[in-house]
Parts: structure tokens; sequence; C-alpha cells
């Protein structure tokens, strides 16, 4: 699904990553957790292609970014969702209009189809008909996560970028986000690539994590980073939070 | 990978439709169409057969599933076979949606006169509101200026700075540049009418006059309009959208002091100062006309200058800049702190605050013409 090879990032000259190797598997849900500052939102940026890569080379569905012209990476582009941390909903249009987005620009449907779509689109993240007449001003943290997501997945692409899914929400209104991600992650068949900071959604929705660590990447299982020795991970994983959340003996998503 | 299909087969009490091809988006709007063109005769039971479907996604499930209510609610009975297990769960997570999407929201288009006047209504009592807002704020405003200013310690003497360079002294090329030509523009055309009188020399008069009681404050203000205000209003706003105004009211801080005061004594302070400089390079710029053009040495147009125009018409000029500035950075807080939290919002206020201040500093300078003829100065 996605192949980095010696990726670097970096923004404004600042060096966040350095020869960074990563292969996401289809169906997998993999968790990209860092300090504050480590450049997770940077990495997922520059995947999806919205800050350059300074060197390496990153494929997606086998493709190689850098040496597609501009109609290619379009329309490649239609084959990934992505969330954003505040849901960056279009604030001038409805709910419903937000969703029809996608879907009026890149395919031709009649108007009452694309309609029935979103209506159906904002059930699958658990959002009433009603929501869709909105603006997002008037919709609460929650629900304006689920209409993002919603958007991001109106195209049915089989890739999904999450930042930071469950911060600001509540945490039955995490846990809940979380069911919903494996949820959908189960019947649409999604690979999920998911920067958060909530080790609950860890526990609850990753398959594979992957830490940001002194500009490196160290990716393994949840075991493998119990057992790991580095301070920074050691501390992440068996601090108060970490040992809360992987010792509650039924987690909220399982 | 084929397209989507769907062909009926059987009759009678028993109906198969057999589906097959890539069900998803992209082929979603033929099958749409096919779909509804697809005339059933009604049978009590159906099987749709989807054994030879090549892939599924949420459109396509979504389409497979109104067919099936479609079918139920002509009251057949509905069975689905050779569904393939992968795509069974996306299947069901499709089902669980409203039976039915509601009605689309229809935009309601204006054209009867009944529509006409209810528009017209809304928008009367809309200028209202905005009008009652702003004597409101303004009267908010001077009461925490008298404050601040029986407290001169409380005035933010860097921010008032930082405003006075920001919306005066960065805007003197481009004041200073079009009072230049418009100084020339105004010579020039004077000059061309005046010739036929044998007057030439009264272009200078013209120029005076007009330009320093006139043109010069106003042309001032619609450019500081244009540019300050408009900049006032977007700040803010922004501000506002990312709730640091509210953020600031909460650690005592109060935005009026904080963010409109400086802004607003550093516009009144500065327009009168650029007002003074577009006086000069419009005079500049028709003195230049007349010694070019219509062969008027400077010291024959500085001797007739001070002839045409006393100090007074200097003062009458540079006196309206100082209203014209309190004007333009009243509104143009006023529309940045009644920003709603939307993008659009902020530029709707935006350009709501150019049209109303460069509206006022015209209603502002009748105010005086009146009042200066009715003082016979």
């Amino acid at each position: 699904m996605l192949r980095l090879r010696g990726v670097t990032t970096g923004i404004g000259g600042r060096v966040l990553q350095r020869n960074i190797d990563l292969d996401l598997l289809r169906g997998e849900v993999l968790g990209v957790v860092g300090g504050s500052g480590a450049g997770k939102s940077v990495l997922l940026k520059t995947i999806v292609g919205l800050i350059p890569a300074v060197s390496g080379t990153i494929e997606m569905f086998g493709r190689n970014l850098a040496t597609l012209d501009e109609d290619e990476r379009q329309l490649l582009g239609t084959r990934w969702g992505v969330l954003f941390q505040d849901g960056a909903l279009f604030s001038s249009l409805t709910v419903g209009e937000n969703v029809a987005v996608p879907l009026q620009e890149r395919l031709d449907l009649p108007r009452g189809l694309v309609h029935e779509l979103v209506i159906m689109k904002l059930a699958l993240v658990g959002l009433a008909p009603e929501t869709a007449r909105l603006y997002p001003a008037a919709l609460s943290g929650g629900m304006r996560k689920r209409a993002a997501l919603a958007r991001a997945l109106a195209l049915d692409p089989p890739l999904l970028f999450l930042d930071e899914p469950t911060a600001g929400l509540d945490p039955i209104g995490a846990a809940e986000f979380d069911r919903l991600v494996r949820d959908l992650k189960e019947s649409l068949n999604l690979t999920v690539f998911m920067v958060t900071h909530d080790i609950d959604s860890l526990v609850a929705v990753a398959d594979r994590i992957a830490v940001l660590i002194d500009n490196r990447l160290k990716i393994g299982t949840m075991d493998d980073m119990l057992r790991d020795t580095d301070p920074w991970i050691h501390a992440y994983f068996h601090g108060p939070r970490g040992r809360a959340a992987i010792e509650r003996p039924s987690n909220p998503g399982a | 990978m084929a397209a989507a299909w769907i062909e009926p087969e059987g009759d009678g009490d028993r109906l198969v439709l057999r589906a097959g091809g890539e069900w998803s988006l992209a082929g979603a709007s033929a099958l749409d169409q096919r779909l509804g063109a697809l005339r059933l005769p009604p049978a009590r039971r159906v099987s749709i057969d989807l054994g030879a479907i090549e892939a599924l996604d949420t459109a396509g499930a979504w389409l497979l599933l109104r067919l099936e209510r479609a079918l139920r609610a002509r009251g057949s009975e509905v069975k689905i076979d050779n569904l393939a297990s992968a795509l069974e769960p996306l299947l069901r997570q499709v089902e669980r949606g409203p039976e039915e999407a509601p009605p689309r929201p229809v935009r309601r288009v204006h054209h009867s006169l009944l529509d006409f006047l209810a528009l017209l209504g809304h928008a009367t009592l809309d200028l209202l509101r905005t009008a009652a807002g702003l004597f409101s704020f303004l009267g908010v405003v001077v009461v925490r200026a008298g404050r601040t200013l029986a407290q001169p310690r409380r005035l933010r003497v860097t921010a008032l700075v930082a405003h006075m360079e920001r919306t005066g002294f960065s805007a003197m090329p481009i004041v200073g540049l079009l009072s230049f030509l418009i100084g020339i523009v105004t010579a020039y055309q004077g000059a061309d009418q005046l010739r036929r009188f044998g007057a030439e020399i009264l272009t200078v008069d013209l120029l005076a006059i007009g330009f320093l009681r006139e043109l010069g404050a106003m042309l001032t203000a619609i450019i500081v309009a244009g540019r300050s205000g408009s900049a006032f209003t977007a700040e803010l706003g922004a501000m506002q959208v990312r709730e640091e105004i509210d953020a600031m009211k909460t650690l005592a801080l109060d935005p009026i002091e904080v963010l409109v005061l400086p802004r607003l004594f550093g516009l009144t302070l500065t327009l009168p100062l650029l007002t003074f400089y577009a006086n000069a390079m419009g005079l500049l710029g028709g003195a230049l006309l007349c010694w070019l053009v219509l062969g008027i040495p400077l010291p024959v147009f500085t001797n007739e200058l001070h002839q045409a125009a006393s100090l007074w018409s200097f003062w009458l000029g540079v006196i309206k800049a100082p209203f014209f500035a309190v004007a333009i950075a009243l509104i143009g807080c006023y529309e940045g702190l009644t920003v709603e939290r939307t993008a659009e919002s902020v530029g709707r206020h935006s350009t709501r605050s150019v049209v109303q201040s460069i509206f006022t500093v015209i209603v502002i300078d009748a105010a005086f013409s009146i009042l200066f003829s009715w003082l016979h100065i």
C-alpha cells in the first residue's frame, strides 16, 4: 500500500526525521506516536504530498509519487482520504455539502444519487441524516470529526490517514470513535495510517505501532514496544496512563 | 474489470436478478440509470444473485440496498444469494443507515414581489442593526478612550507606534504617488477648460482650493480605508475565529483597550500627517504640470498659490482627517469584532468594512461642506 524508503522530512530548514523506512501492509492499522514536536503531523503531510520530502522515495499503491505528473497524482489522490486534526470542514458549506464536494468534483453523478450517498456516508460514521443541513460551526467536536471522516471516506478510498482522530474528544467520545474506525476498517477493508497521542486508541485500534524518536522510526507490535528499553518508549508505555490503558481487562474498542 | 451489469431472468412467480461486474463509485452513475430504467414484472419472490460481482464499495452497496428495499416495498419477498463472504460486512455496515434518505433540501429562489419586499425589509433591518451596533461601539470606545487618556500609563505605546508605522509610514509611497498623479490630472484638465477664457493662471487657484480643501483629505482617507480599514477587520476577524479574543477576555485584558485603542489613536495621529503629505505631493504634481505645459515658472506658481489659498484652506482640509480616521478605525475594528467563526465571515466583514468606511468618509465630508458653507468659510 505504502512504502517509504530513506525518506528525510523537514520543515523550514529543520530536519525532523532522517532516512525513514516504512511499509504499510494492506488491511492493517499503523499507529504513529511520538512526543509533541517530533513531527508526526509533518510525516503525515509529507506522505500525502502537502509538504515536499527533503529526500527519499514515497510509493503509494506501487507508484512513486515524485515521478507522477499532476493529473496522475490527482487521480491517485482519490485513492486515499485524510482526516485532519480539527476536521478542516469547509466552514461556508453545510455538512452535507462538505461530504458531497469530492463526489461532485471527481465524478459526474446525478444530484439525487449524490444526496443519497451523502446520507449513507453520514450514517456510516454514525451521524443522523438531519446533520447534513447543519453548518460545521453548529457541531460538537466529536460530530465534526465524524463529519470530516465521512468526507474523507466519500470516494471509498482504500487508504485512510488520520491525524489525531481522538484529540479533543471526551473519553467516551474517543472510545466510540476508536470503535468506529475499527468497524469501518473491518467492513470497508481499509488500511489506516493513524497519528495519535492517545494510548487508548493504540490499544484499541492499532495492529502495529511506529514510534518517532530521535529523528528515527521504530516499528513493532504493542508487545515489542512494552519490551523496548529506550527510555522514552519505556516512559510512554509504562507511564501511569500507558499502564492503565494496556492493563485494562477489556479495553473499550475490543 | 467489467462494468457493472444487472439482468432480470425468469418470470411469473419467481424472478432472478443476476448482478455482476464492478459495483463501485466509478460506475455508479451508469448503474443508477440502469436501475432506474429496469422494468421488472411483479413477482412474489425475487432473488438477487451476486455471484458475478467482482468488486463492491459503499456506493455499490447502497444501490444494491436501495434496489432490495424498493422490491420489498412492492410486496416482494427478496433474497440475496451468493454474496461473497468478504463483502458481507460492508453490506451490513451500509444497511445500518436510515431506511430512506430525507428529501434533498431545495434552495429557494427569490423571484416574487413578496420575496423582494421581504429581502428589502431584511436588508433595512440589517442596516439599522449595524448602525445601532456601530453607535453603541462608538460609545464604549469613547468611554474606554477617556479612561485610558486619564491614565496615560495604560496606553500601549509599542502597539501605537507599530500601528502608526503600518497605517501611516508604509502608506506613504502609494498615497504620494496617487496624489502626485491626481495633482497632474486636475491641473491638466483645469488648464484645458480655463484656457478658453485666457485664465490659465487660475489653474493654480483650482489646484489650491481643490486639493487643500477637498481632494487631499478625501483621497488619503479613501486609500487608507481600503488599505488599513480592511486590514483591521481581517486581523481582528482572524483572532476572533481562533478564539484569541475570548482568551484575551479571560486573561482580564480588555480587547478594546489592547486592540482597538492603539489602532484608533494610531490612525487618528497619522491620517492628518498623511493628508499634509498628500497635499504637498498633489501641489507638486500640479506645479510640475503648470511649469512644463503652461509655462508657469515655480516662483509665479507659489506667488499665485499664496494669493489663492490662505492658511485656512489648508486647515479646513486637514481638520477633517482625524474625523475620517476615527470613522475608518471604528468601522474596521467593529466589523472585525463581529466576525463569526467561519472563514467566509472574515471575507464578508472585510468587504463591508471597506464599503462602510468609504461611504462614511464621504458622508462626513459632505457634512463638513455644509457646516463650512453655513459658517461662511
